[in-house]
């Protein structure tokens, strides 16, 4: 041959005494565990631990301000100047970042409102991030700017979920209530696809957008292997209780009727419809609202823990014990009525 | 060489009493066979003096073989011979090498007999006479027909292999014999002190032979071996003699062929031999112009001192000492800038330097200065791989396979390139090259295991291959987090197009994990698991080197310059 063999091909001649060493009879073992998922991992983690309490996975309200007005929104009503006032600060949120971090919390969802109002989004985002917890963003998409993209693209969460309840401009405006924001959405996803970043795109079946439902699900299936898409069907009531939502609610004749056929969305509903009678909350999950509340789940804050008076750990370990849960213990409704109807 | 020149045996004569004339100088060992062949040399007694045995199995049993097993006692012996299958069905004769050409001698029937002659250091004591039992044992460990036929006398030790038998002994133990014998002498005999199969080039300290050619050759004489053929190989290639050493190879030769005439100690006046050292004397003092001028003059007096072991950058790659490695191949291409490779060895040095710009530039010049750039193409390939840019890399390592087809570090690479542009098949086929060309890197088999069993995890290639003597660090990308008890890895730089993975870590790679918070080699590592763990070294080397490449497969270290260590 006309080269040199590089040094790291260099082999002895008649092969070393070493090569020729038994590896049988270990007595330990050395290695790495490629983990499928964090559900896989969470599954492992709690099968070692005889109270099966550990703070695993949680969502975080970090702010109820949202750019956009959706019609069926939740959150919207604690939209106001006043609310937003007394939502946590950015040194409170670091702080409670190191809190979630000591704890083994290892998955976080940063949710809204819409968390890219935030002004300090970055800098949260950035410090959770570096702690090496496994994130996700629940976002509208109508302010993934270039900046927010390259920084999640550097930076990467596990996914981004996208709320898209029309395709038609004129759908999904009457339901954000923003002109503008059709093309802005659209504008974010593209951007985001650029960067190969996973996005969820999310939907809502209501009775405003029915006939789009099934197109919304041929467009995110059209942009290829880094989206997918799930669609909700049940409302959910705002925090003030007004019930405004389930106006757009589609009744159980209308959600077989309208989109019983598609496969996708049935068996949505079904998991929907059989989940367990007991959920993670409060043993390796839990939610944190844009105050500083510990709760058992964002669908259940009747009753919360201050994490600005206390800790984290007591919060989780001594007081969402003690918080009541409907699944658990069959009792009364929390805040949707419709969907308890379903359950039961 | 003349290869062409041998059709017959000449008559026996006594070697170093009588003058020789059927003699052959090589460059390489295995071209022996060659010679034996051309002069169909039959049922042999072969007389081998030599620092290595150059027998090893070369694998060539056929999984149809198993169908002739006459008892199923064969068949489970015949399956016990891990060493000996061929999967490939790879000829014979194109597996020989320097490290096992006797081999094909024994299948071949042109020897019967061997002697192997060692080095009276082999002999001096009996624990390093102890050392060339256990490398036997070893040998024979994985051939159950023979492993029983190892006997041990202070005089000898004598085994068979393929039936044949083997007597390893010092010269002054050999016995006379009645019929000539072929006589086969390798340099490297007069260098080699240990048993260890290590090339002596390698080594940090300076080579001193046992024994000057004037001294062999009157024991030589003393031994009284009648031989009609001799073939003397240089070994200059792998490192085995060193290339300051070689003139010994050819004051032996002149010895059998003019008995009578006194040997010089030193290289001959006007000799390559005499320049080269001159070169290296020059070197040491830093002076490059009369550096040059000797260095040239010894290519001119004979071409085939071009060669990368002349080159004392090369041992210091080996070694992992990449500024002394550049140093030394800057001086290299300020003294022969024509030649290939000082730039290639340049640009290697430069590629683990992490200075990638530049090594790309020293390695585009190599491209110039050959018409074989095969590795030239293939550091260039590495550099994108460094830059990540897979369409580059892939280009040049194309080339590299254009030009050299058969280097299985090339189609490692390649398959590396492959898995991360998410061509699988492309990439298997480099696998299987990789490993049908007779290399097994670290993750190979994970690799393989990987393409054939999950479409949808694919990681990068290990380019790094882990090398206990490299100093490697955590990267900052990667965090350490604790939960429940347990360590786990979160990487957070981004890995387009994969899966967002964890990875969890037992205790020992735990331990090892936290050793590479701060720059650390993979020998400290390996002594570091032997303090703490009950672990033979062995056993640590191998957990350390694969832990090493599952974290460099998964972009968790990085390798650092040795002198991190130092500074």
């Amino acid at each position: 041959m006309a080269y040199g063999p590089s040094p790291a091909l260099f082999r002895p001649r008649c092969g070393s005494v070493g090569r020729f060493d038994s590896l049988e009879g270990r007595v330990y073992t050395t290695g790495m565990v490629l983990e499928r998922s964090a559900e896989q991992l969470t599954d492992r983690l709690l099968a070692k631990r005889a109270d099966q309490r550990l703070p695993l996975s949680g969502q975080w309200e970090l702010t109820c301000r949202c750019n956009l007005r959706c019609v069926m929104c939740y959150t919207d009503c604690f939209n106001t100047p006043e609310k937003i006032l007394h939502e946590l600060s950015t040194d409170e949120a670091l702080q409670l970042l190191g809190q979630l971090e000591e704890a083994g919390c290892l998955e976080l969802t940063l949710t809204g409102g819409e968390p890219l109002a935030r002004p300090d989004f970055d800098i949260i985002y950035r410090e959770a991030h570096g702690k090496g917890f496994v994130l996700t963003v629940f976002s509208n998409g109508t302010l993934i700017t270039p900046r927010i993209a390259d920084l999640w693209a550097h930076a990467r969460p596990k996914q981004v979920e996208i709320s898209l309840h029309g395709l038609s401009k004129t759908l999904f405006e009457r339901i954000t209530t923003k002109p503008g924001s059709f093309d802005r959405c659209r504008q974010g996803i593209a951007l985001l696809q650029e960067r190969q970043i996973p996005v969820r795109l999310k939907t809502a079946a209501m009775t405003i957008n029915r006939h789009e439902v099934l197109a919304l699900q041929a467009f995110a299936t059209s942009l290829g292997p880094t989206v997918s898409w799930s669609v909700g069907e049940y409302m959910r009531d705002t925090l003030n209780h007004s019930g405004e939502p389930y106006q757009y609610q589609l009744s159980e004749e209308e959600l077989r009727a309208e989109l019983g056929a598609n496969a996708a969305i049935r068996d949505a509903h079904d998991r929907q419809v059989s989940q367990p009678a007991s959920c993670g909350s409060g043993r390796q999950t839990f939610h944190i609202d844009a105050y500083g509340q510990l709760q058992l789940c964002s669908n259940n804050r009747r009753m919360s823990y201050d994490l600005r008076r206390g800790s984290f750990r007591d919060g989780f370990y001594n007081h969402l014990p003690q918080f009541a849960c409907p699944r658990q213990n069959n009792a009364l409704a929390v805040s949707a009525p419709q969907r308890l109807d379903v359950i039961a | 060489m003349s290869r062409t020149t041998l059709t017959r045996i000449s008559p026996a004569t006594l070697a170093g009493v009588h003058p020789v004339k059927a003699l052959h100088t090589l460059e390489n060992h295995d071209e022996a066979f060659r010679i034996w062949e051309k002069a169909e040399v039959k049922n042999r007694t072969l007389v081998h003096i030599d620092g290595h045995l150059d027998f090893y199995w070369i694998p060539e049993k056929s999984p149809d073989d198993l169908s002739d097993a006459p008892i199923s006692r064969s068949f489970k012996e015949w399956i016990a011979e891990t060493e000996a299958w061929n999967l490939s069905k790879t000829p014979l004769t194109d597996l020989m090498t320097i490290g096992n050409f006797l081999y094909p001698a024994m299948r071949e029937q042109m020897v019967n007999q061997i002697y192997w002659v060692v080095p009276d250091p082999f002999w001096a004591s009996p624990p390093v006479r102890r050392q060339v039992a256990r490398s036997l044992q070893a040998m024979l460990k994985n051939h159950p027909l023979e492993r029983a036929s190892l006997k041990e006398t202070h005089r000898s030790i004598t085994l068979t292999l393929l039936g044949c038998p083997v007597t390893v002994c010092p010269l002054r133990e050999l016995p006379s014999f009645r019929q000539p014998v072929l006589l086969d002498i390798d340099t490297d005999y007069l260098l080699t002190s240990l048993c260890d199969y290590v090339p002596v080039y390698y080594s940090n300290k300076t080579v001193i032979p046992w024994q000057t050619p004037k001294v062999f050759l009157e024991r030589l004489a003393t031994a009284a071996i009648p031989t009609d053929l001799i073939t003397i190989a240089y070994s200059v290639d792998g490192g085995y003699t060193p290339l300051a050493w070689k003139f010994y190879g050819d004051q032996i030769a002149q010895g059998l062929r003019q008995p009578a005439v006194p040997l010089l100690d030193n290289p001959t006046p006007g000799q390559a031999a005499e320049s080269y050292r001159e070169t290296l004397d020059a070197v040491d003092r830093q002076d490059v112009e009369q550096a040059a001028k000797n260095w040239q003059k010894t290519i001119e007096r004979d071409p085939t001192y071009r060669t990368i072991y002349a080159l004392p950058a090369y041992r210091e790659e080996a070694a992992h000492r990449w500024v002394m490695a550049l140093g030394y191949y800057d001086l290299w291409v300020r003294m022969d800038p024509t030649w290939y490779y000082p730039h290639l060895g340049r640009g290697r040095s430069l590629w683990h330097l992490g200075l990638i710009p530049q090594a790309e530039t020293a390695l585009e010049t190599a491209c110039q200065k050959t018409t074989e750039p095969t590795m030239a193409w293939y550091w260039l390939g590495r550099c994108a791989v460094r830059r990540e840019d897979w369409q580059a890399a892939r280009s040049c390592l194309r080339r590299a396979l254009d030009y050299f087809p058969y280097n299985p570090e090339v189609w490692w690479a390649w398959a590396g390139v492959a898995e991360k542009c998410g061509e699988r098949a492309e990439a298997r086929r480099a696998a299987d090259q990789c490993r049908s060309l007779g290399y097994e890197p670290v993750g190979l088999t994970a690799l393989i295991r990987r393409l054939k069993t999950d479409s949808t995890k694919q990681k990068g290639p290990s380019m790094n291959l882990p090398n206990l003597q490299t100093v490697y660090q955590r990267k900052s990308s990667m965090i350490t987090r604790r939960v429940a008890g347990e360590i786990i890895l979160v990487p957070i730089q981004p890995r387009l197009s994969e899966d967002p993975a964890l990875f969890t870590l037992d205790n020992v790679a735990a331990f090892l994990w936290d050793q590479l918070a701060k720059p650390t080699s993979g020998q400290a590592l390996c002594l570091d698991l032997q303090d703490h763990f009950t672990v033979n070294s062995a056993q640590a080397d191998q957990d350390v080197a694969s832990f090493l490449a599952e974290l460099i497969q998964i972009d968790a270290i990085e390798v650092l310059p040795a002198q991190v260590l130092t500074a």
